[in-house]
Order: structure tokens, then sequence, then C-alpha cells
């Protein structure tokens, strides 16, 4: 993202607003206009309004709104509202083994410091084609409930995703949670990321996949590979995923999902790689996740140690 | 798949004033009326521990314990010249320029010490506060101090160390340039990713010649410092000018290493080479810098074989070095 220097006429927002109410603050935000700007853990808005990226008139904050905080199981869906923090996520002991993958991301992005203030609603609504919850999330095949004017509704994650920094919401109302199965005892996950150095990384290839066994250990019941830093989106390669249900789960059949996974994406060349590096590296980290999932998958079945 | 290989390099740089400049420091030594040290110079510490430097110094003198409270003056102007902080010149300049300020206060506090107690004066042994004779009496410092107030002797000595002289070299590089000379050699374990390329430095022993240290803890500092410095050289610190604009503007986009990517550093100091002075030291600084980014480059091609010419050497370089390499 390249640094323009704020307007000069931009003089900063013109209030601060703290609602008290999940209602309070949508109906706020229609009153101040399309400029106002919802503000948590301000991990990514800070920055990019220091940089002239956005010049918000009002920022709306949600510190205020507990029901947005919330993190609990319950239906069998872990439900992680969006106003919890990723420090949050990598402590919490409600995820299990096939939700490791979100773990795994959460623990990946940035700094401590950034992880303790910076949410997971940020994280997603951010939209960068970047970001590094999603693609686990993706994989988990997470929805996510949102709430505008019109009323409430839950969509697919990808369904969320519209285009390049762009999500369903288009900055008129919140997400309140984004929520995912909690699969049973045969499945497992993992995230791999490939950044330039080994902590506090934009990433240049990242990859998340779920694998749930049937009983025979070969048989794929679930699966969900999530890509990030390789489309416009965070993608869902659904192909990919096709080709690991189409028979008995072995190192051949997973590396042929993982190129279908590279051919499927369409990463770009920019100042941290090449798209041709990228598309090799998905193919790499693909097998890597999957590899690892079905690890999980079969110590969780058997008990036996992950080799 | 992870390959480790193993890299050694090694470098020389000369430190002090070249070309022919004057290479000076002067020091001056005072004890107040409270029996406080204060140590007169100009120079400037900044970062690299100058400050504790000479502090030892000081200590050193009196028989490795501080003698009392000890200021310094640093940073200020007005203050004895001590030159400019570069060139890796400090400890040598004003570290000798401070002993030799030393030098002349203990001999005059021996004088002293002779003539109320009776000589020769080289019986007197400085040890921090106390003054031992014929290692079987001891004495507070305190009471050669008073002593030497009584009798007028000024308690503030100087001392001025001049580096040996250079001078410019010629069009073919004739002449004397650079009067000294730091060295180091640097041993670097990675394991590499053949897969995505991405080379983790494990473990670096780093061999200095950086005569007498003084100041052991920030020595090793400076050195591991400067490892890490040079690690972000070799394979992170990405920074491309295109017609004119840096495309890294901030540290998201101008990557140095973090803690993360630090290996583990064991610094062995090798004190054989010519130094100068009383007290055989000489520049250690920027040298670490340097030396770890081939030692490392030398790792990789022991690891894949692959060579590695233009740094950094990131994750796409090295798999694409790696990949042209002949089976």
């Amino acid at each position: 993202m390249t640094t323009r220097p704020a307007s000069v006429s931009y003089r900063g927002p013109e209030s601060f607003e703290r609602p008290a109410s999940v209602q309070d603050a949508i109906s706020l935000h229609a009153q101040l206009g399309h400029d106002a700007l919802f503000l948590a853990g301000g991990t990514d808005v800070g920055p990019q309004i220091r940089r002239g990226q956005r010049q918000p008139s009002h920022l709306i904050s949600l510190s205020q709104l507990s029901e947005l905080t919330r993190l609990e199981c319950q239906n069998g869906a872990v439900i992680v509202g969006s106003g919890v923090t990723h420090r949050e996520i990598e402590r919490t002991s409600l995820l299990n083994q096939s939700s490791v993958a979100l773990r795994e991301a959460c623990r990946t992005v940035g700094g401590v410091q950034t992880r303790n203030v910076g949410t997971i609603g940020g994280n997603i609504c951010n939209a960068s084609p970047a970001a590094d919850a999603p693609p686990a999330l993706l994989a988990l095949r997470a929805s996510v409930d949102i709430e505008t004017v019109d009323g409430a509704s839950t969509m697919t994650l990808d369904e969320f995703f519209v285009g390049y920094r762009t999500t369903a919401l288009d900055q008129s109302g919140l997400l309140l949670a984004v929520h995912f199965p909690l699969y049973p005892v045969r499945t497992g996950s993992a995230f791999e990321k490939l950044g330039s150095r080994h902590g506090m990384d934009i990433s240049i290839a990242s990859a998340a996949a779920l694998v749930g066994l049937a009983e025979d250990g070969v048989t794929c019941e679930e699966i969900g590979i999530g890509l990030g830093s390789v489309a416009p989106t965070s993608l869902r390669a659904r192909r990919a995923e096709a080709v690991l249900r189409s028979g008995p789960i072995d190192g051949d059949l997973i590396e042929a999902a993982a190129r279908e996974a590279s051919d499927e994406c369409s990463p770009i060349d920019d100042r941290r790689a090449s798209a041709v590096y990228r598309r090799q590296m998905i193919v790499v980290l693909v097998r890597r996740a999957l590899e690892r999932a079905v690890q999980q998958a079969r110590h969780a079945m058997t008990g036996a140690p992950p080799t | 798949m992870k390959k480790r290989g193993i890299g050694v390099a090694s470098s020389f740089q000369g430190v002090n004033l070249h070309f022919g400049h004057d290479d000076v420091s002067k020091v001056v030594l005072e004890v107040t009326d409270e029996d406080e040290f204060v140590i007169r110079t100009a120079a400037s510490d900044i970062g690299q521990g100058l400050q504790a430097t000479l502090v030892t110094i000081l200590a050193d003198a009196f028989g490795g314990v501080q003698p009392g409270p000890v200021r310094w003056t640093g940073s200020h102007s007005d203050e004895p010249d001590g030159g400019p902080t570069g060139a890796s010149r400090q400890t040598t300049l004003t570290g000798n320029a401070l002993w030799l300020a030393c030098d002349e206060l203990l001999s005059r506090l021996r004088e002293v010490a002779a003539d109320v107690y009776g000589g020769p004066s080289d019986r007197f042994h400085f040890q921090g506060a106390t003054v031992e004779i014929d290692d079987e009496r001891v004495l507070d410092l305190a009471k050669v101090l008073e002593a030497a107030r009584d009798q007028g002797v000024e308690l503030r000595s100087s001392g001025r160390y001049v580096a040996p002289p250079t001078t410019e070299i010629d069009e073919l590089g004739r002449g004397y340039g650079i009067n000294q000379f730091g060295y180091a050699t640097h041993v670097a374990v990675v394991d590499v990713d053949t897969e995505t390329g991405a080379v983790h430095v494990v473990r670096v022993r780093a061999y200095h010649d950086a005569g007498r240290i003084v100041n052991e803890i920030g020595a090793v500092g400076q050195v591991e410092g400067g490892i890490v410095m040079g690690l972000g050289f070799a394979l992170t610190e990405k920074y491309v000018i295109e017609e004119g604009v840096p495309q890294q503007s901030g540290f998201t986009d101008y990557l140095i290493p973090t803690i993360r990517d630090s290996p583990e550093v064991d610094v062995t100091f090798v004190s054989e080479g010519e130094t100068f002075g009383p007290l055989g030291v000489k520049g250690l600084a920027e040298i670490p810098v340097a030396t770890i980014a081939p030692a490392i480059c030398n790792a990789i091609y022991d690891a894949v074989g692959a060579r590695i010419y233009s740094l950094p050497a990131t994750r796409e370089r090295v798999l694409a070095a790696l990949e042209s390499v002949e089976p």
C-alpha cells in the first residue's frame, strides 16, 4: 500500500462517539453518513488514518458493545464475537483440534501488542487479501452474522467478501460475530503462513485446511481449504476441495489437491513477491496444511501421536 | 525439506581517523572536594557505551575497583576535545587519554602518600577507595586525598593521546592511510527450506580481534546487535528505488529482523593483534554487521549448493538460486 500524505484540509474526525448498544451504533452510523467509521482495536484504522488512506468524518467506537465480545459454544458451534481480540482467540480453551487453524492464524497476526488490541472483526472487515484469520475461517466454513439498518442476516464468509477490500457490509452496518461448527473428533485443521521473516509479517501466501475423516481413516467427509494473499479476496479453494473428496486420502491425492489450489488462485506481482513464486508456494503450503490436518484427524481417532 | 549448512567469512575494517587526519583526544581528570571523580571530556556516547568504558578504565587504574562516585561530562563542547565519535576510535583515543590522566594523578597521589607515610612511592597500591602499603596496612583513599589537599597538591590531571600518524594515499593507493584494523571471523549455521527458500540462521559463532576488551558486556552486545543488523542486510532488508522513489516507506515494508529471526550467538574475543597506547585497546564497533552476511551466504551454499550474489537473500531469490543448481 503506497503512502500518501494526508490531505492538508483533513483535520481528523469531527467527533468520537461511544454508543452503548449495537442498535445505537447502527443508527448513529446511518445518521452520520457514509464517511463515519466504526472503530474497534484500531490496529488497521489507526495507521490508515495516519497515512491518509482513510479520512473518516466521525469515529464510532465499538468498545462499549459487550454483545460483540462473546466467545462461547452454542449448539455445537463456536461463536466468536467481532470484538474478540486475536489474543483471546489464541488463548481460549473453546477451540478443539478441529479449529487449530484459527488459533494458529490468530497467533501470526502482528506482534503480541497488536493481538492484544486488534479484533477478529477488524481483521475480517478490513478485508485485506493478506489477512491472516480469514483463510482459516474459510477452511472452517465459517459464517458471519451482520446487522444493518435493514435488519440482521447471516451469510457464509466467502459470500461476505465481495471484492478487493470490500465486504457485503459496504460500511453501512456491523459485523456481529463469526461462527463455525465444532467439528467431530475425526477432524483436524492447520494454517500455514509464508512471510518474509519469522514474525510480525504480512504474508506472501497462506493456506488453511480442514479435513474430517470417515471412520476408515482415508475417506474425506469434511473438507475446507482457504487461501490468503493470492487473490483479490481471501479465497476458498473449492476445486481443490473437490479433488480431496474424490478418493482415499494419500500423498498423491493431497499433492493433486494442492496443485489444483495453485491453479485456482490469481496472485499478483508486488513488492513482497512475484505471482509465479506465490503460485508455487500455494502448492507447498496447501500440501503442508492438508498433511498436518490429516495427521491431526488421525491422531484424534487413534490417540497415536502425530508422526 | 530443511537442509543445514555451515559457512565462514572473515573481514577487516580500518579504525581510527584515516588519510592524514590528526587523531587526538584530551581528558582532564578531577577529584572534587567531596571525593567525587570527574572525567572531563567532550567526547560523545551515542549509545556505544563510551561512558561505561571510561568508568571501567578509571576503575581499572585504581586496581579494578571504582575509587568513589564517578561522573563524566560527555558531549559538553566546553570540555576537553575528545574528537569525533566515529571510526570506532573513542575507546582507543579517549580511553588512552583517560589512562594517561589516571597515571598522572596516581603518581601524584603516590608521592603524597610517600611524603606522609614514608617512601618509596611504589609501596602504595591503590585499590578502589583504599590504599595498601606493602601488602599489609590498608589506608582509606580519602586520607590520601585529604593530605594532598593539605599540601596544596592539585587533584586535577590531564592526559593527551595521539594515535600514530597516517598519511593521504596517492592515486595508486600508496601511503599509510590507515593505522589499525579490526578483524573478525563469523561462522554461521543455517537451515534452508528447499521448498520455499526460507533461510533460518540457527547459530553464529563470532570471533573478534578487538584488542583488550574493557567492557565485556558492552562488547558482546555490540557483536550480537551487529549480527542481527547484518542478518537484515543478508536476508530481509529489501530496499528498492524506482525512478527516484523508495518503494519501501515504513517498517511494514522495510523489514528488519525480529527477535524470532535472531540466532544464538557465541562471541569469542581473540586479542593478538597490534594495539596502540598503554591500554592495549582497539576499536570493535561496526565490523559484526559486514561479516555475518557473507557467512550466511556461504552457509546457504553449503546447505543447498546455491550461490547468492544479490542481497537480501529473500525466499524467492534463494529458491530461484536453488532451482538453477545443476543436479
